[in-house]
């Protein structure tokens, strides 16, 4: 057991050589985004593919993305507390990293696509006379409610482990750790798991809220086709599920590998989720499949234009390209596996996990672009820039260098609880 | 700073002329219903934290002082990011 | 020791006194969104016109589309030409087979934008600038409160509260509102393409810069200033734009909504717009002769 607890508290303990030239391509890649921002500060956002008809596109599909992401956190470890589900505690706590990171990166999203972000902390100090009426500021409330409680989530339990990692190490390591851990004192750890379990029964509830009020900014808007309809809230939410489970099983392969954590993290574990995971694409895949039977049969004008321009015009090749590859293979695979009893590939997994992350942002895109772009007669003038392009790349290294940094201070595996005879 | 100062007032004002506006143009309080639904399950959360045994009065302090700071941080990551994207306008 | 003491003391109950007269200040005006900035920080409008409920009538039938409407908005607005060509008002060329209410989408399906020749035969134009809505739902959205719906009926912005996040851009139905994507590019003057005409920068317009929104304001630096038209009301070469306050039984819009039978765009979406349609079709000069 020694061996174990030594081995998962490795990345605190220990930096190897590819750590630093990983942090800094991802930390180059980040620059140039930075640079592309820039530019976008100086001039404007015109310089996106950005117009008054398509007044939304890549950023916003990114902060819908990454809202969706975040749910895998505490949909796992709220399984893992609250169902006993025990298999899955060695990722619990990596998926908790993933929220909040994603999280941020959302918050981050928005603000890059405002025109005046220097006037976001209005968003703050309006927040009395605009709570009443405005999606977005519920959705701000929600998120910022999330956000709080899923640190809260996170620190509380990682004490107990980062007080053996203090005790397990030396000199600079073991003040940083020290100082992590204020206020500790021995039996904490009561407490500590009845307030855990209070936060996961909580933070659930506001998980979906936080997705509802984020599908609300679109689904309110009575004129919009495609966008106003009742069911958003669940509709968006199984998007989340599933493109956020899939990330964990990605983000959980790839560590498992470079850790050398196949023991700890077992197969097994990868069967339940992608067992999960294919479950709730294919009941995604339902939704699609009805919203797009509605629009044709008998839409209003606009739902009926919007959706052909998804299946048979502009957009088609995009919508069946991610809806095929992306999403019906993953669910293929992933429901054989279902089927084969005790088999699981792990990379494989994780490989068809990837793609329906990937395909889930392009879904998050098709939600937004045709839609706007029905108000100008020829679908689809919108192209995203470099700008757009390099920003969306830095979006992507950032959660990922703050993840792997991280992962210096946080222990990824939750540690047994030593019960003294 | 003073920013600040006058964030602090729009703060002031935005909830006195909220209390003090009869136009309500959705005809509900709608925006009432939906952050009381969010933040219900926090309020219960706080009462579960502050009531609920086995307690000790340092870990209710580090776990009201967490949620606390994490909020400011939240505010002032906002303040903050304002305030340095202003030097572009 | 006592003197700085009752100096702090003194700071402290100013500090109070200001915040409270400050309090105070804001909950003597009655509106949704936010007064204070309004007076004392952010754009000022003139005062709003008590009791009146500001609106627009167009005859679809006597517009020619000469788009004489749209430069002199321009104009009068300080809406740039460049670094991207903004207008207000937008016009649609419209085929007679396309009735006048099957307007779902906007601009309509099978409208032409930028046609030139106008009037061509066997067709009909539409006119679109913002309908000033008495249930809009751009003001719903806003999460700053910069766009807002005054005592007088018109919609208005305040363009140092906008962050920018083009919400009401995605509420509006009839894609009225514009952004300002780019720093605009404002000379002194220009010159007006249709006649001809150098006029000067509007200093009675507040200047936008980019990352704000900005839409038609029915004029507001005219009519709350006892102006009783607005821009293109006033340079239609066929009257076929009118303008008023529809509180009052006497004016001219009251009196056509009576006598004519109008319709507005989109009106199941219960945006309640003030820019009605009509279709009397009759071409008036300026000096009350029938062109």
């Amino acid at each position: 057991m020694t061996d174990n607890v030594d081995r998962m508290l490795r990345p605190l303990m220990h930096t190897s050589r590819e750590f630093y030239p990983f942090v800094a391509i991802l930390g180059l890649t980040f620059a140039v985004s930075v640079y592309a921002y820039q530019q976008q500060l100086m001039y404007g956002l015109g310089v996106t593919g950005l117009n008054d008809v398509t007044i939304w596109g890549v950023y916003i599909a990114n902060f819908i993305f990454f809202i969706g992401i975040s749910h895998a956190g505490i949909a796992i470890s709220a399984a893992v507390r609250l169902l006993n589900a025990h298999r899955y505690k060695p990722i619990a706590r990596i998926a908790e990293l993933l929220t909040i990171v994603s999280l941020i990166m959302a918050g981050m999203s928005i603000v890059i696509d405002l025109g005046r972000p220097d006037r976001a902390m209005l968003l703050i100090t309006e927040y009395a006379s605009r709570f009443m009426y405005s999606p977005l500021i519920w959705d701000i409330t929600a998120v910022a409610t999330y956000l709080v409680l899923s640190t809260t989530y996170l620190y509380l339990p990682m004490r107990r482990d980062i007080k053996v990692a203090m005790e397990r190490s030396t000199g600079w390591r073991a003040s940083l750790f020290k100082r992590l851990i204020p206020l500790y004192e021995e039996g904490e750890e009561a407490t500590i798991d009845r307030l855990s379990f209070w936060l996961a029964v909580t933070i659930l509830p506001v998980m979906v809220m936080v997705h509802t009020t984020v599908a609300w900014i679109f689904s309110l808007l009575s004129s919009r086709p495609l966008w106003f309809n009742a069911f958003a809230g669940p509709y968006y939410i199984v998007a989340a599920v599933a493109s956020g489970i899939a990330s964990v099983m990605v983000i959980a392969a790839v560590v498992r590998r470079i850790y050398h954590w196949e023991d700890i993290i077992k197969p097994d574990l990868f069967r339940g989720l992608s067992n999960f995971t294919a479950m709730t694409t294919l009941v995604y895949l339902y939704m699609m499949m009805a919203e797009q039977l509605a629009a044709l049969f008998a839409g209003p004008s606009g739902e009926a234009f919007v959706s052909e321009e998804w299946l048979f015009g502009s957009f088609a090749a995009l919508f069946w390209v991610m809806t095929t590859l992306g999403l019906v293979i993953p669910f293929l695979y992933m429901l054989v596996q279902a089927f084969r009893k005790d088999y699981v590939n792990v990379g494989w997994t994780a490989a068809m996990s990837l793609m329906l992350v990937i395909a889930f942002w392009f879904k998050r895109y098709m939600i937004i672009v045709p839609t706007l772009s029905i108000g100008v007669q020829q679908v689809g003038i919108y192209s995203p820039t470099w700008i757009e392009a390099a920003i969306l790349l830095g979006s992507f290294a950032l959660p990922l260098l703050l993840y792997t940094v991280l992962t210096k201070v946080v222990p990824l595996i939750e540690l047994e609880v030593k019960h003294d005879a | 700073m003073h920013e600040a100062l006058v964030y602090i007032a729009l703060a002031i004002q935005s909830v006195a002329s909220a209390l003090e506006s009869t136009v309500n143009p959705l005809g509900r309080p709608l925006g009432l219903i939906v952050v009381g639904i969010i933040e219900a399950p926090v309020v219960v959360l706080l009462l579960a934290a502050l009531l609920g045994k086995p307690r000790s009065p340092k870990i209710t302090a580090l776990f009201m002082g967490w949620v606390l700071v994490m909020f400011g941080a939240f505010v002032g990551a906002v303040f903050f990011l304002s305030y340095l994207l202003g030097i572009f306008y | 020791m006592a003197n700085s003491s009752r100096r702090e003391f003194f700071k402290k109950v100013s500090a109070a006194g200001i915040f409270l007269a400050l309090s105070n200040l804001a909950t003597k005006m009655r509106n949704v969104g936010t007064p204070i900035i309004r007076k004392m920080v952010g754009t000022v409008y003139p005062q709003p016109v008590k009791g009146a409920s500001f609106g627009m009538m167009i005859d679809v039938g006597a517009c020619i589309g000469c788009r004489r409407c749209l430069h002199a908005c321009k104009l009068e607005n300080n809406v740039p030409d460049a670094p991207g060509n903004m207008h207000w008002i937008d016009l649609f060329e419209m085929d007679n087979q396309r009735p006048v209410t099957e307007v779902e989408n906007i601009p309509p399906v099978g409208a032409v934008i930028d046609y030139t020749d106008s009037p061509k035969p066997d067709h009909w134009y539409l006119s679109f600038n913002c309908f000033h809505c008495d249930n809009p739902p751009c003001t719903k959205v806003c999460p700053t409160g910069a766009t807002y719906k005054d005592e007088d009926g018109l919609v208005l912005i305040n363009y140092d509260i906008c962050i920018g996040c083009r919400y009401c851009m995605a509420a509006c139905p009839y894609n009225a509102r514009r952004f300002n994507w780019w720093n605009p590019e404002l000379p002194p003057s220009r010159v007006n393409p249709i006649d001809g005409l150098v006029e000067p920068l509007n200093e009675a317009v507040p200047i936008r810069v980019r990352g704000v929104n900005e839409k038609c304001t029915f004029c507001v630096h005219r009519i709350r200033n006892g102006n009783p038209v607005p821009r293109c009301v006033e340079v239609c070469p066929t009257r076929a734009r009118h303008f008023g306050d529809f509180n009052d039984p006497d004016s001219e819009v009251s009196r056509l909504l009576k006598t004519e039978r109008t319709l507005r765009i989109r009106e199941n979406l219960g945006t309640f717009p003030k820019l009605y349609y009509f279709t009397r079709g009759v071409k008036w000069s300026k000096d009350g002769e029938k062109l």
